[in-house]
């Protein structure tokens, strides 16, 4: 069959005032008016004609196309009458019915017709029995394709396992062993590093440099219990005497107090004689007591605590020590001066 | 196919029954041997369009229904078009001109299928003229969208 092209008002007439768009086929279903032109081509071609025109060939594509999407509308509404969302055989005999009540079929005057034998079933069946098949020329794939998508794991999947109920795209869930108390898994599987990772460190940050005197770390219940409450420096549970090994405090106190007294010495004694006897007492009777003031309650209760229970070792302390021993040392001359007035108004 | 209600019970029952046998027996055997039957369109064509208006079963048979009725619904019209064109052929010619006699080709013109498609409910006019613009003219030449 020759596919004439005689029409020349086919391609639409692209000016800059009025764009004629092809309303016939839009980007979307190019693919599906191009395969209908094809079949359109075929039925014409066994119904007779050996000729035609491009446009009536859209035309007639763009018609079938249409009536398909008819067909589907109307059994997907009495499917919908009927209460159901699947549609059925008898819902597609309705809306054949529907569309050949413009033109007529059997039996159409009668309401009670069985469907099962209506006129358009009938037509139907004269169709497929007696006609010629005419296959469709080549085989297309089912379209449209759509392109499979990488799915994207936000972690890794190695202890992926498949929960029916939960959908693929969430995220998956973290490694079991981080968030249970498991003893075996805890040291086996996961580094300690790993586990720590999430949470603030407090025990890398409150770490003496070099050699903290820190224990290793066996798999005792104090310490797993210490590891895991470690996040929450104020719940760690007291330690028992000696059993973390940490380095001996310098108490600077009375090397501090008495290079104070003495750069006070000649002020001291200018005021009088009796504050020097008051010194010796002061030097020799006073505990080392390490107050902060003004700086915040925690390391204050930690002090009181540790000195009543008689343990003067600990981490934090210790890292406290050291980076606020000048300051205390600023704080306690701040002290003593407001202590006795009468040698800063001297001073 | 509906027997008379007024005959007696047994009867009736006797031609119920076998009313509804025959009243079956079109769609199974239709049923039946579509499978047999392949359409000229295809069944993904059809698939498509019909998912896109919210068609959905899994049977094949339905899906196939579909496009025997589409394919006998377009055979339709162009079998009327086929009349309306071999009309025109056969028409005797009222020019006087010398012309040789009519091409017995069969050709599918837009006019023979305007005409055909006009028993369908389908209105598709092909514009006689071109204008120079869209305002020209008094009425808008209706076309079909």
């Amino acid at each position: 069959m020759t596919y004439g092209g005689g029409d020349a008002a086919r391609e639409p007439q692209l000016d800059s005032q009025n764009t004629l768009k092809p309303r016939i086929s839009t980007t979307t279903n190019q693919y599906g008016h191009a395969v209908s032109r094809i079949s359109v081509t075929q039925i014409l071609e066994a119904t007779g004609f050996e000729h035609s025109y491009r446009r009536p060939i859209d035309a007639l594509a763009d018609v079938l196309l249409r009536y398909i999407s008819h067909v589907g509308k109307l059994s997907v509404s009495y499917a919908n009458m009927s209460g159901r969302i699947q549609c059925n055989v008898f819902d597609v005999i309705l809306a054949l019915e529907e569309i050949a009540s413009v033109h007529g079929f059997a039996g159409q005057s009668d309401p009670n017709h069985s469907l099962s034998s209506s006129g358009v079933v009938l037509d139907l069946w004269r169709v497929v029995g007696k006609e010629r098949e005419v296959p469709f020329a080549g085989s297309i794939a089912r379209f449209p394709v759509t392109r499979s998508r990488q799915v994207e794991t936000s972690q890794d999947t190695e202890n992926e396992v498949e929960w029916g109920h939960i959908p693929d795209w969430l995220p998956s869930f973290p490694d079991p062993s981080t968030y249970t108390n498991n003893s075996v898994s805890n040291e086996s599987s996961v580094p300690r590093k790993q586990m720590e990772r999430p949470h603030f460190s407090f025990r890398k940050f409150f770490s003496v440099n070099g050699s903290d005197g820190l224990a290793p770390i066996g798999n005792t219940n104090v310490e797993r219990e210490n590891e895991m409450v470690q996040r929450n420096p104020y719940l760690v549970p007291p330690l028992p005497h000696r059993e973390r090994q940490v380095s001996d405090m310098t108490i600077p106190s009375e090397r501090k107090a008495v290079s104070v007294f003495e750069t006070f010495a000649p002020v001291i004694e200018a005021s009088g004689g009796e504050i020097v006897e008051e010194r010796g007492v002061i030097s020799s009777k006073r505990p080392a007591v390490r107050f902060r003031i003004g700086v915040g309650t925690k390391s204050m209760s930690k002090m009181l605590s540790l000195r009543d229970t008689g343990m003067k070792e600990d981490l934090w302390t210790v890292k406290e020590e050291e980076m606020d021993s000048k300051k205390r040392r600023a704080e306690m001359i701040l002290k003593e001066s407001m202590e006795k007035p009468n040698e800063l108004a001297q001073l | 196919m509906m027997s008379g209600s007024g005959n007696s019970s047994g009867a009736a029952s006797t031609a119920g029954a076998d009313g509804r046998h025959d009243d079956d027996a079109a769609l199974t055997e239709l049923l039946s041997s579509l499978m047999d039957y392949t359409p000229t369109i295809p069944d993904e064509l059809v698939e498509h369009y019909l998912g896109r208006s919210g068609f959905n079963c899994p049977d094949l048979r339905l899906t196939r229904l579909v496009a025997v009725a589409t394919q006998k619904f377009i055979s339709d019209i162009a079998s009327d078009a086929l009349q309306h064109s071999k009309a025109r052929v056969a028409a005797p010619i009222k020019d006087n001109k010398s012309k040789q006699p009519k091409d017995k080709r069969l050709v599918l013109t837009m006019e023979d299928l305007s005409k055909a498609l006009r028993e369908y409910g389908v209105n598709l006019k092909h514009p006689e003229y071109f204008a120079d613009s869209p305002l020209t003219g008094t009425d808008p030449p209706t076309r079909e969208e």
